[in-house]
This record gives structure tokens, C-alpha cells and sequence, in this order.
């Protein structure tokens, strides 16, 4: 009985130490299968191998309208915009997401007089627009963004929201509308070093917005039929970038 | 990722509700100077008008008794709520139709046009502005039909008006003047006003006398 107890407790010994010996050392196996989750996971243990997914920023816009520049032609710089981005494929080079644009434009219009038929009205003016844009954007990233510097070309499509005002003295008059936004771009992230979780971020870009406002109807003041029949402007956002995975 | 998402909704919804306006004090620098006239009226014709010096009339939805409205420079308690006001007015008024080469008389010896100088506080003032170039038709007292009223952002506000009748045509009304804002146009001395009612007077070039 003790010969078969003896027998039983070193062949359990053996079984054992068989397969702690195979888990200990089991990346040596070269038919083991790692789950990507395990590798994504082993990679971003080290910063410089990250792999980025997707990324947010914010950028300081300043626009130069090219629509109706009678009632606002000058340039603004009070403008922001907020988007993501998600990688959408393995090559790291398409990446969709969405953008939140807002820009303010105003103008002063000296003192002068309005003629209109057997009216006349003298003041000077505040022209504001007021304009809102989101928009869905597809980017193609022409290197991989573990490079320093990374150019890209963008789409986005979306709606605009435009509200146009006046104010004088202590009227003020207003009309709005939604359009749709079309807004291409190219521009550049720049790491502050080799796949850096942040970024710089510097772009142009052209907008054109359908959105349509009849001024004159609305009572504005304005010198003739300086009406919109779309809103255009050029634009150059630069703004911070966070990498995220 | 609920976290960021929030953030960003938070900070979308702050810009989206971010519409900076002029500063206030940029905006009463100047009033707004508005003119209507009848097209069809030859005022080289006229050559005498009656002018209440140093009087005006006012009407303020918060007076206390609506029935007195007349404002003097002379008067005293509530027809003296503007104190030296009317006379600033009704002087410059003087002095521009007298350049424009009009006498002034009294109303006994049959003028030819009446100038009439009043004051509306509240009551639904607005600017009497009309855009339209075809017009929305010559108007009378305080309201033109159709005309233009833009949203104010006070709730206190005065205009002045200056009205041209036509005595020897049943008292045609000929041209209104609307000058506002009062109220918010920081304007101790009257020069501001002054300057407005010059102003009218200059873009009313039709008002001679040659």
C-alpha cells in the first residue's frame, strides 16, 4: 500500500512540474497565439511603440470671409475649432471623425448716410456674423503617425449655422439660417517628438456654406442688395493634438 | 471615453451660445438720424414758419400726469422734467432753417409751415427707419405704417421728432425727423443732439429755399 502511495505521489510530482514548466516558458513556443488585445497591450508598455487609434484638438481658427464683403470683409481671428479623429484602417493613413467649428466676423461701418427713395437713415454700424459648422470628416495621412511629421488632406461635410446682425445705437436687427458646409483642407500634425501623444496642428482651409440670408428683407442697413447667397470663407486653424489609443 | 465625450459637449455648448456684441458705450457715440419727406413737395415754395421756441411737447408713458406735455426752459415742476433741453433743441432747429433761408413768425400772421418739436418716452418708441425705396407711404405722427421697428436693447428710450406741416395745404405733414436714442446716448451739454439735428437737416439737402 505504502509502494503504491509512493508511486502515485511522485508521478503526480512529475505531471506538475511538466506544466509549470510549460507555462513558465511558454514564449518560447513557437506555435503560441498572443491575443491583439495582449500585443496592443505589450506595445504600449513602451511610449515610442504606441499605437495610436485616434486622436482630439482644438485650434485657434482665424477666417477671412469672401462672401459679401460689403457688409464684413475684414479678417477675424475669433474662432475655435473642436474635432476627433479614429483611425480606420491598419495602414494608419485614413482616419474619420468630426469637427465642431465657431467663428465670429464684424466689421465697423463709420457714420454715413443711407439714402432709400424719400427715406434716409445716418449711423454708424456693427456688422457681426455669427457661425456655427459640424462637420463629418474623412483625413488621409500621407505617412505613418509614428513619424515627427505627418501632412494630410481632409474632407468634411456637414451643416452651417450663420447668424447675421446689426446693431446701432440701441437697435439691432438680425436674421439666420442653416446651409450646408462644405469644408476641404490640408494641413500637417507636427510631434513634438517620434509617435508623440501630442501635437501641433496646422491647416487651411476653404469653407462654403450654402446658407442663404436676405438682409435687405430683414431691414438691415445696408448699401444696395448686400444680401448672402452663400457664405465663403478661407481659413488657417492651428491648434494642440492628443493622441489617444 | 464618457469623460472626454462630456468635456467636449460641455465646451461645444459654451461656444455655441458665444455671441460677443459691440460694447455699449462704442454704440451711443452717435444717434440714429432718420428722414422721411413727401416727394411731391416743392419746398422752395414756402418762405415763413411758426416755431414754438424753447417748447416742446413730451409724452412719457410714465408721467404721472399725461395731460401736462408741454416742456419749457422757463416752466417749473413737471413741465420742467427736461430742464434746458427744449430751448437746446428748438434753438438749433431755428438756427438751421434760418440758414436754409425761412423766417420765422408768430402764428398770427399766417405761416406757411409749422415746425413741431416732440419728445416720446416709451410708448413703444422705435425708430421710424423705413427701408423700403418705394416707401410704405408718407406717414403722420408718431407711426408709419409698415415702417421699420428693430428690436432695442433698453428698456428706457426717448426719441426726438421733428415734424414739418404745410399750413397753407389743411396741414399737410411734409417731413418728419426721428432722432434717438435719448436715453442711452450719454449727451450732458446737447451736443450730441445738435449734431443730430444738423445731421437731418444735411441729409434733407431737398429742404431749401433756392
Amino acid at each position: 500500500m505504502k509502494k503504491l502511495l509512493l508511486i502515485f505521489v511522485l508521478s503526480s510530482a512529475c505531471f506538475v512540474s511538466g506544466k509549470a514548466q510549460y507555462y513558465y516558458d511558454r514564449s518560447k513556443n513557437p506555435d503560441r497565439v498572443v491575443s491583439p488585445r495582449a500585443e496592443k497591450k505589450s506595445r504600449t508598455d513602451n511610449k515610442s511603440d504606441r499605437d495610436f487609434d485616434k486622436f482630439f484638438f482644438l485650434s485657434w481658427d482665424t477666417n477671412k470671409p469672401m462672401s459679401n464683403t460689403d457688409f464684413i470683409g475684414q479678417s477675424s481671428s475669433l474662432g475655435t475649432k473642436l474635432g476627433f479623429r479614429k483611425r480606420l484602417n491598419d495602414e494608419d493613413k485614413l482616419w474619420v471623425g468630426g469637427d465642431f467649428g465657431w467663428a465670429v466676423y464684424k466689421q465697423y461701418m463709420p457714420f454715413q448716410t443711407y439714402q432709400y427713395g424719400t427715406s434716409a437713415v445716418s449711423t454708424d454700424l456693427y456688422n457681426y456674423s455669427y457661425n456655427y459648422s459640424l462637420t463629418a470628416n474623412i483625413d488621409y495621412f500621407f505617412f505613418s503617425m509614428e513619424k515627427i511629421v505627418v501632412p494630410y488632406a481632409g474632407f468634411g461635410v456637414g451643416v452651417a449655422y450663420d447668424k447675421f446682425s446689426q446693431y446701432y445705437n440701441i437697435y439691432a436687427g438680425s436674421s439666420d439660417s442653416w446651409g450646408l458646409q462644405i469644408r476641404p483642407e490640408v494641413g500637417v500634425l507636427i510631434g513634438f517628438k517620434a509617435n508623440s501623444a501630442w501635437r501641433i496642428k496646422a491647416s487651411y482651409h476653404y469653407d462654403y456654406a450654402s446658407n442663404a440670408s436676405n438682409l435687405v428683407n430683414n431691414n438691415f442697413i445696408t448699401p444696395g442688395n448686400n444680401n448672402y447667397t452663400n457664405f465663403i470663407n478661407t481659413g488657417f486653424q492651428i491648434g494642440i493634438v492628443k493622441m489617444a489609443w | 471615453m464618457k469623460k472626454k465625450c462630456s468635456i467636449v459637449i460641455v465646451a461645444v455648448m459654451i461656444l455655441a451660445g458665444c455671441q460677443p456684441k459691440p460694447d455699449a458705450g462704442d454704440l451711443v457715440k452717435n444717434m440714429v438720424v432718420s428722414t422721411q419727406y413727401d416727394n411731391t413737395t416743392d419746398f422752395t415754395k414756402y418762405s415763413t414758419y411758426y416755431l414754438a421756441l424753447d417748447t416742446v411737447s413730451y409724452f412719457n408713458s410714465d408721467d404721472p400726469y399725461a395731460a401736462d406735455t408741454l416742456q419749457c426752459d422757463a416752466c417749473n415742476g413737471y413741465s420742467n422734467q427736461l430742464g434746458s433741453y427744449p430751448g437746446v433743441i428748438t434753438s438749433e432747429v431755428k438756427a438751421r432753417l434760418d440758414a436754409i433761408g425761412y423766417k420765422q413768425v408768430p402764428r398770427n400772421q399766417n405761416p406757411d409751415l409749422k415746425i413741431y418739436v416732440f419728445i416720446i418716452e416709451n410708448y413703444n418708441v422705435s425708430q421710424s427707419y423705413n427701408y423700403s425705396p418705394y416707401g410704405y407711404g408718407y406717414g403722420y405722427g408718431f407711426g408709419y405704417g409698415g415702417g421699420y421697428y428693430p428690436t432695442v436693447s433698453v428698456s428706457d428710450q426717448a426719441d426726438l421728432y421733428i415734424e414739418i406741416f404745410d399750413l397753407t395745404n389743411h396741414s399737410k405733414p411734409l417731413w418728419l425727423c426721428d432722432i434717438g436714442d435719448l436715453v442711452s446716448s450719454p449727451d450732458p451739454n446737447g451736443s450730441i443732439t445738435i449734431r443730430s439735428i444738423d445731421q437731418a437737416f444735411q441729409q434733407s439737402s431737398y429742404i431749401k429755399k433756392k
